[in-house]
């Protein structure tokens, strides 16, 4: 309770120092473009890394085993992937540059029905996924604090909002270095600690060898097929994850993506040990008896039990660390779409930094209600969110923005059509063939509905939003 | 362009509904499909290429121990994750001054 009670009082301080700051949409949404590769690269992990990593991780290998180590594999790459494909065409050296991803499409698809979309889209993309982060919280409350997951999940969300609502991402980019910085430290500190306690890495592979040796080999207990299918969805989803692109729009200058991979690289590499190190050893410990776990959430603070109060400790900090810069990013994301982007798109000037703040409050409260209510454990939360934004934006983003003959009302369709099919099998998930990934088959669904949405466009001849693009002329 | 993501598409959906196995060994193919694709309007395709070859080698070594609990383990780690955690950004670094 004490660190909860310490979070609260620091987040009122940081959003005091920072409501005054924050006072233009261009501090309010994108830090005033004031980061270089080391912050926007720390914050930009920070964000990306929520308790998905940090309490679903640890428990999908309980069940899956080096299965589930197929989500992170792509890990090496992903952050140089982003900066390549998403990156270089987001970051111009100019002040007025787009804040927001729907306000990105707009202005290289031209056309306001994209925008308006894709709003809508990140909306509930941003609303689910906070719901992830206030189960985590919950979570974190029962098992690793003993309190009430309702209570706890209240209280780390209002300490998110607090900042958040007050200096938006002029606040969220200070906090999420600081919190990824503490993530990367902890989490390799506790994989090293678990690992030791299990006799290290080699006994606890001996020991899962003898004892459940179907969670070894390459693919532990997915089907290759389905690995392969959470690889793709892993490896691409980092492309249309808006808090993943927001970072590019936190950077001062072109030449600061340079450096951006390693950075983001290696923080994530850092954190990701976590998932490896407690994973591993908490499910031997489990083979062996020595800890006994009823839900595969609970791994994790049944390991960290075992450690000692310490660990519980830097834990809990970790995991707090890491869902407020997962959420404070979601917030002010939702908080832009509505404020900004849903107004634009309706031909209204924006409803201000003001508004925005209220925006974040109801935004915190609905995700809370929906999250902590859900009884999905974190992982599939979190893959469900991840797969949404994957599924909506992925065609737009990674086709749409290179493809020249994309059309603006194409690309609408499109998000709307791999939003609505990923949620479609999302319900079904439980019929569905184990290699199909809702998230990537309605990205698979978009992309088709985009190509031959802008072929048919353009049989029937440019319309006035490709013309002023082409007048524009604003790609690279 | 437009042809490669359309065959994305449909090559995914069909492999994940009806031949899930296979979708292993498209997904090098699938990948360097996809860098091929995001590098079409640059000058560099080689990294595409490396790319490519280095997910065949890891998840054909993948397939081949894909039922040794320790070897498998240690070769998805080592060579899908630990060998190109250093390079990948390096690579990224030294070929962005000569794309910009």
């Amino acid at each position: 309770m004490t660190v909860l009670v310490v979070v609260l009082l620091a987040a009122a301080g940081l959003a005091v120092w920072a409501v005054g700051k924050a006072r233009e949409a261009n501090e309010y949404f994108a830090a005033g473009h004031r980061a270089g590769p080391w912050l926007a690269g720390l914050a930009g992990t920070a964000a990306a890394v929520s308790g998905f990593t940090f309490v679903g991780g640890p428990g999908l290998f309980l069940v899956a085993g080096v299965g589930s180590l197929w989500l992170i594999l792509s890990a090496p790459f992903t952050g140089a992937l982003q900066c390549w494909v998403v990156g270089e065409r987001v970051v111009e050296d100019r002040p007025d540059r787009p804040i927001t991803v729907p306000e990105l499409l707009q202005h290289q698809l031209g056309g306001r029905s994209v925008r308006a979309v894709a709003a809508v889209a990140v909306l509930v993309g941003c609303v689910a996924s906070l719901a992830v982060q206030a189960r985590a919280a919950a979570v974190l409350g029962e098992t690793f604090l003993r309190l009430d997951g309702w209570l706890t999940a209240a209280i780390v969300m209002l300490a998110i909002t607090t900042y958040t609502a007050a200096g938006g991402m002029r606040a969220g980019l200070l906090a999420d270095a600081v919190q990824g910085g503490v993530m990367a430290l902890v989490a390799v500190g506790l994989a090293g600690a678990a690992l030791a306690a299990a006799g290290g890495p080699l006994a606890a592979i001996d020991t899962l060898t003898a004892k459940r040796p179907e969670l070894l080999g390459a693919f532990g207990s997915f089907e290759p097929g389905r690995a392969a299918s959470l690889y793709l969805l892993f490896a691409l989803g980092p492309l249309a994850q808006p808090h993943y692109v927001q970072k590019f729009f936190f950077l001062r200058r072109r030449t600061d993506l340079r450096q951006l991979p390693a950075v983001l690289t290696g923080a994530l590499a850092a954190m990701l040990a976590l998932w490896f190190g407690v994973g591993l050893a908490g499910t031997a410990l489990q083979a062996e008896g020595r800890i006994t776990v009823n839900r595969p959430d609970e791994l994790a603070p049944h390991v960290m039990t075992l450690l000692g109060p310490w660990a519980v400790l830097l834990a809990g900090v970790a995991v707090l660390a890491a869902m407020m810069s997962t959420a404070a990013s979601f917030l002010n994301l939702a908080a832009a779409a509505v404020t900004r982007d849903l107004p634009a798109a309706a031909g209204r000037a924006s409803s201000g930094v003001g508004t925005a703040r209220w925006v974040t409050v109801a935004t915190a409260a609905a995700a809370t209600v929906l999250g902590v209510g859900s009884d999905r454990a974190v992982a599939w939360l979190g893959i469900a969110g991840w797969g949404f934004f994957t599924a909506a934006l992925l065609p737009v983003v990674a086709l749409g923005l290179a493809w020249p003959l994309c059309r603006p009302a194409p690309a609408a369709a499109a998000i709307a059509a791999g939003a609505l099919v990923d949620l479609v099998l999302e319900l079904s998930r439980a019929h569905l063939p184990a290699a199909v990934e809702p998230g990537l088959a309605g990205a698979a669904a978009g992309a088709l509905v985009l190509v031959v949405g802008s072929f048919c466009s353009r049989l029937a001849g440019p319309t006035t939003a490709s013309l002023a693009r082409t007048a524009r002329s604003p790609r690279r | 362009m437009a042809f490669i993501g359309v065959a994305l598409a449909i090559g995914y959906l069909g492999l994940a509904v009806f031949a899930p196995t296979l979708l292993l060994a498209a997904l090098p193919v699938a990948m360097g499909a996809g860098c091929a694709l995001a590098a079409s309007r640059r000058s560099r395709r080689r990294g595409a290429t490396l790319f490519t070859v280095w997910l065949a080698v890891g998840l054909v070594g993948a397939w081949w121990w894909r039922s040794h609990p320790a070897t498998g383990l240690g070769w998805v780690i080592a060579m899908l994750f630990l060998l190109p955690l250093p390079i990948v950004p390096w690579l990224y670094a030294a070929w962005f001054g000569e794309r910009s």
